[in-house]
């Protein structure tokens, strides 16, 4: 398991270092092997008996989730899912419940002596689309924070996510190259002066524009203070220089015209319905002219190869807490941004191939980059230089 | 324990003929103790590999050690080994639902 180089998530024991990677491996297997022998009877039984039955194939997602939630071999895989998910985070969770004091000394000791800042709001009207449920099952949410010095949130996310998703990097950057290289693909000669990152958790992707624009001033938003404080820590602690401050996307205390690129990663999903029109209309209005901005979320189902790994998606989004992951992309995007501002011939709507980490090697100690099998849809739009 | 264990939002439960959620629990448990022999046999391992190297060891040598690249490879292979045969019995249910359906038997 390739270690967390910040050195800020504190240093698991023995046992709680190989109770993390039997988690990791449990997803790895579930997703793996046992994805793979489901899948096998859905193309052998369950597919051909419903052709079979209803004159036509299996191809609509819902109704394919319907079919299959009756296969037995389906229903296990799913339980074992959630075992899984649970298994992840309180493996994490077992190393925070001994480390946590000395978390909040660290974050205590920061004191005002920073490259970057925090700015927290205690005011801040947490929205209903993050109070309603615990996304991705992660006990207490992004939200939760007890005391002034609490990291315990973003200590979590960035273990437990690596867990989850091993392909991200073990600093939770590999969103941020993906953003990146559809950025440098589509706006090669982009030099923002000011970035924006929404959502952005403990800034994983946030730093991969810090040092892709070491000019730029780099602010990052989100609603979670612990999220917040342990994003500050970590930046810190590996030299970046990043403004956090716990805001809403939808309605942030900047200027007009503030930033020149607005990112977002993966944000959209964990939204609603109604909150995707005022964001898409706070970052028309936070865009300086010639400014771009670039939202990476989870793959359009019509992407997905074939109707089983549509399944597989949709698996995560009604049970690992993710309600609003499918039904995103039922909405006009396209028609969205052109009501938020942005001129239809300047949207760009694509897919960007995940940036995949492989894990380190003796040959190749720091592990390595590659374009992934997955990709993520992108949509972007830019201002016209006044 | 102190910092939250529990989840907001509904825990979904699917397997057939569990409406009192008691194979829910089961495999949570199981699952749960598959993790506690792995990590017992990452100890072990370790535990070998210290007294293989040194021949005397104390406490603090096994909570130091961190395995290397090659090592930690290994105990992955191992480990992807040993979730296969816990879990052998769903990846035999899926292949019988797939022949079943393919003989006609079904």
């Amino acid at each position: 398991m390739a270690e967390n180089s910040s050195g800020v998530f504190p240093r698991p024991t023995h046992d709680e270092a190989a109770r993390q990677r039997y988690a990791m491996g449990l997803r790895a297997y579930l997703f793996g092997p046992l994805r793979e022998a489901v899948g096998r009877a859905f193309y052998a039984k369950v597919a051909p008996e419903y052709e079979a039955r209803e004159g036509r194939p299996l191809e609509d997602r819902r109704e394919a989730r319907r079919e299959i939630l009756k296969l037995p071999s389906y229903q296990y895989f799913s339980d074992l899912h959630r075992v899984s998910q649970d298994m992840i985070w309180n493996s994490v969770i077992d190393t925070l419940d001994r480390t946590e004091q000395s978390l909040r000394d660290a974050y205590r000791e920061l004191g005002d002596d920073c490259d970057g800042s925090i700015e927290l709001n205690p005011d801040l009207e947490i929205p209903n689309y993050i109070s309603a449920i615990d996304i991705h099952c992660m006990p207490g949410n992004y939200q939760a924070s007890s005391g002034d010095d609490d990291v315990v949130a973003g200590a979590l996310y960035d273990r437990g996510g690596f867990l989850y998703s091993p392909g991200g990097g073990p600093q939770c950057d590999g969103m941020g190259r993906t953003s990146l290289g559809f950025l440098k693909k589509h706006y090669p000669d982009i030099a923002p002066r000011r970035i924006l990152d929404m959502g952005c958790g403990i800034g994983g992707p946030t730093l991969v524009y810090v040092d892709e624009f070491p000019d730029a001033e780099v602010h990052a938003i989100d609603i979670g203070a612990a999220m917040l404080r342990y994003g500050h820590l970590r930046a810190e602690a590996m030299g970046r220089r990043v403004h956090f401050s716990q805001q809403r996307a939808e309605n942030t205390n900047f200027d007009d015209g503030s930033f020149d690129l607005i990112l977002s990663h993966i944000m959209f999903h964990e939204t609603s319905a109604k909150a995707v029109q005022p964001i898409l209309t706070e970052c028309r209005r936070l865009l300086a002219p010639g400014g771009v901005m670039l939202h990476l979320d989870l793959p359009k189902p019509d992407l997905l190869p074939d109707v089983y790994t549509k399944i597989i998606f949709d698996g995560d989004a009604f049970y690992n807490n993710e309600p609003f992951w499918m039904r995103m992309h039922d909405l006009d995007w396209p028609g969205m941004l052109e009501q938020a501002g942005f001129a239809a011939d300047r949207i760009v709507a694509g897919i960007a191939p995940v940036s995949m980490f492989i894990p380190p090697t003796r040959d190749n100690p720091s592990g390595d980059w590659r374009p992934g099998r997955m990709a993520l849809s992108a949509i972007a739009a830019s201002l016209e230089e006044s | 324990m102190s910092i939250e264990r529990a989840v907001k939002g509904k825990r979904p439960v699917f397997v057939a003929g569990d409406p009192d959620e008691n194979i829910n629990r089961l495999l949570a448990m199981v699952s749960a103790l598959g993790a506690e022999i792995a990590v017992l046999r990452d100890r072990q391992r370790t535990l070998e590999q210290l007294l293989a190297q040194r021949g005397s060891i104390t406490l603090a040598d096994i909570e130091e050690f961190q395995p290397d690249y090659e090592d930690l490879a290994e105990r992955s292979h191992w480990q992807a080994e040993f979730l296969r045969r816990i879990h052998q019995v769903f990846e035999r249910e899926a292949d019988a639902e797939a022949g079943a359906a393919a003989d006609g038997t079904d």
